[in-house]
């Protein structure tokens, strides 16, 4: 729906990379990806990840959200664009459009500047993925986008 | 005597999918996310097939994906997959068998 906002949540990763943690697929509208957070729920001692926004070109297998839930405003309609997460099976890779590098202790927030947001369009998919990561510690995440 | 919190005696009743119904992909207890990944997994149809379902006509501009047993994405919390041999929904696979 134009103009609203949405966040799709998850804290399933727990297992080492690669690991999706969510992905969106589109539907008929722009989605705007305005940002993420990712933090380890567990992790005490230091550690390498590596996480990505790749447009997979498959769905692989996880729990689609239901579009109402993950609703900002909960008097907005619900969005356009699916939300999955917790994957048994990764989806297949694609063209890659963000790529952060961080330690595991602590929580990685990124927001995209206005004007400078990655899109999906179409029947686009966009998944936020661990590449680099051993630890099998469960990673909480949220990400947020908008449709117009 | 330890007492049971409310989402401990949940996870003795309700099913997987009253359990999603409730909370969507959300858990707090590891035994609740045991549940969820308990669901079927049905299959979503593949390339662009995009359905307006009834119960979404007041937002005109909603459409969805649909399963190949006939439930839009959008409308309810369930594990899907495009992968035929990852499918545990008897449905799903009897539609495309």
């Amino acid at each position: 729906m134009a103009g609203a906002a949405f966040a799709a949540i998850d804290s399933t990763a727990g297992a080492a990379a690669p690991k999706t943690q969510i992905a969106l697929l589109a539907a008929t509208v722009r989605a705007r990806v305005r940002g993420f957070r990712v933090g380890n729920t567990a992790a005490t001692s230091a550690g390498g990840n590596r996480f990505v926004l790749n447009r997979v070109t498959t769905a692989g297998t996880a729990t689609t959200i239901t579009a109402a839930d993950t609703k900002l405003d909960l008097n907005s309609p619900s969005p356009v664009t699916v939300a999955t997460s917790t994957f048994t099976a990764e989806p297949t890779t694609g063209i890659g459009v963000e790529d952060v590098g961080f330690d595991r202790v602590g929580t990685y927030i990124l927001w995209y500047p206005p004007g400078a947001e990655p899109f999906l369009v179409t029947t686009g998919r966009l998944a936020l993925q661990k590449t680099v990561g051993t630890e099998t510690d469960v990673l909480a995440a949220t990400v947020v986008w908008s449709e117009d | 005597m330890t007492r049971l919190t409310k989402d401990e005696k949940l996870l003795e009743t309700e099913t997987p999918q009253e359990q999603v119904d409730r909370m969507g992909n959300v858990w707090v207890l590891p035994a609740q996310l045991e549940k969820q990944l308990e669901l079927p997994v049905h299959l979503v149809i593949q390339g662009v097939h995009m359905v307006h379902h009834e119960d979404r006509r007041a937002e005109p501009d909603s459409m969805g994906y649909e399963t190949e047993c006939g439930l839009v994405l959008q409308d309810i919390t369930l594990r899907s997959t495009d992968d035929p041999e990852d499918v545990t929904c008897q449905a799903c696979l009897e539609h495309v068998s």
